[in-house]
């Protein structure tokens, strides 16, 4: 199952796989609770939602790191994932190599999901963000694999 | 390099023209006082791009009511701007629907991001009213149709091309033009100078990468905007990724205010997914 930006989806061991599309500045915020075998996928897209001028229609909370998180976090307690053991994965977040700071949405989005999990007192088990290339990640909740994939390198399994 | 840069130009000669029939719809669309009979006599004898402008205008964001189906009922209903711009995508596609191995995109990705940037051109050439926008559709939906025939070529030198950008700092352009002796953007506006498409459109598929030539015009700083919030959001984003550099003038030279940069980005994400659901849920198969 393809994960859109600005969407989650949350599967129990043995459910379907979940699949990012290639990332961008976006960052993929990977959730696994090993022990409630419960797995979460969360697509985010701009940090915070006070940074638009003015609330675009239709947007969900979950395309903002800052509004999305409680959303996401909820549903993983729902499934039966307690938090404090959740190993959490971040990726994606590619940054420009050389770029006004507005155009750093990759280092934005990338720093604004580290602060909102440390208030959390959540951890942050691996961050692999601000790699301009494209990279997309993939929960395999039947063989409990997290796999990050970037262009033209070996995928990486966590 | 010379004897790489022959084969590429050989390559070059490959690629199909543009359809005449669009290229002569496209120059009666640059009269505002298009006659729409004469415009709909033109492209119903090409049965392809019919069916495809047909298809894009029903799965498109525009609100329409019900289902449009001959040339004349959508040119009724749509603006001139609208009608440029679905008759160039319905053209481009036969183009950007094959895989590129090279840059690392499906046929899929290589038109969604094709779509993504024209959607992108389109909202932002409404916000900022921009003057020339007939060339700002064309040069945003065909702006990586260089990359059709560099792909061969950067397949076989991707790893020396992504060291250069890893190790030494250089973008993806200057990487390629290093190792092929000429980049996508440039072999890009040489097809569509073949193909007879309007200096400012050419000029804006060439500098959609180049940050000194972007800030030129507006017309080529709203093309190479909507190809980087394009890849930004990872729509269709090949090999090349962000390895490129954005000039600080960007914005003020596509008549953007800093603090609009992320609604255009939120709006422009939506109108690209409404568009690609609807595309995907009106496929033939």
């Amino acid at each position: 199952m393809i994960v859109e930006k600005g969407r989650f989806q949350v599967v129990k061991k043995g459910g379907e796989t979940l699949e990012t599309e290639t990332l961008g500045s976006c960052v993929a915020l990977a959730a696994r609770d090993r022990e409630a075998e419960v797995y979460g996928l969360w697509v985010f897209v701009l940090p915070a939602l006070k940074i638009l001028p003015h609330r675009v229609p239709n947007t969900p909370d979950a395309f903002f790191a800052n509004e999305g998180i409680d959303e996401f976090l909820a549903e993983l307690e729902t499934q039966g994932a307690v938090l404090e053991r959740t190993e959490f994965y971040s990726v994606g977040g590619a940054r420009f190599l050389e770029a006004p700071t507005i155009f750093d949405l990759g280092g934005l989005n990338a720093s604004m999901i580290r602060k909102l999990l440390k208030d959390r007192k959540l951890k942050l088990a691996k961050e692999k963000c601000g790699r301009p290339f494209p990279c997309r990640l993939i929960i395999n909740p039947v063989s409990d694999e997290i796999i990050f994939k970037i262009s033209g390198e070996e995928e990486e399994k966590w | 390099m010379v004897k790489v840069l022959e084969h590429i130009f050989e390559e070059l000669n490959t690629v199909p023209n543009f359809p005449e029939t669009a290229l002569r719809a496209l120059k009666m669309l640059e009269n505002e006082d298009v006659n729409f009979q004469d415009l709909a006599k033109v492209i119903r004898y090409d049965a392809t791009i019919t069916a495809n402008f047909l298809r894009l205008i029903n799965s498109a964001y525009i609100g329409l009511r019900r289902k449009v189906e001959s040339l004349t009922q959508a040119f009724a209903l749509l603006g001139i701007n609208q009608i440029r711009f679905f008759l160039v995508a319905a053209c481009a596609g036969q183009y950007l629907k094959r895989t590129l191995h090279g840059y690392g995109l499906s046929p899929y990705e290589v038109w969604l991001h094709s779509l993504g940037s024209g959607v992108f051109a389109e909202l932002i050439a409404e916000k900022v009213k921009a003057k020339h926008q007939d060339y700002i559709f064309t040069a945003a939906l065909l702006h990586d149709i260089g990359k059709l025939v560099l792909d061969l070529f950067v397949g076989g030198e991707l790893e020396v091309i992504r060291d250069l950008v890893k190790d030494e700092g250089l973008t993806f352009m200057e990487a390629e033009i290093m190792v092929l002796g000429t980049d996508h953007a440039v072999v890009g506006a040489e097809l569509l100078r073949r193909w007879g498409f309007p200096q400012e459109t050419i000029f804006a598929v060439r500098a959609h990468h180049d940050e000194d030539w972007m800030v030129q015009n507006q017309t080529a700083a709203i093309v190479a905007l909507s190809n980087m919030l394009t890849n930004l959001l990872g729509i269709g984003m090949g090999a090349d990724g962000l390895s490129y550099r954005v000039p600080p003038k960007l914005l003020k030279v596509a008549g953007i205010k800093d603090r609009d940069l992320f609604a255009i980005i939120t709006e422009g994400y939506h109108r690209y997914q409404n568009l690609k659901e609807n595309l995907l849920a009106n496929s033939p198969g």
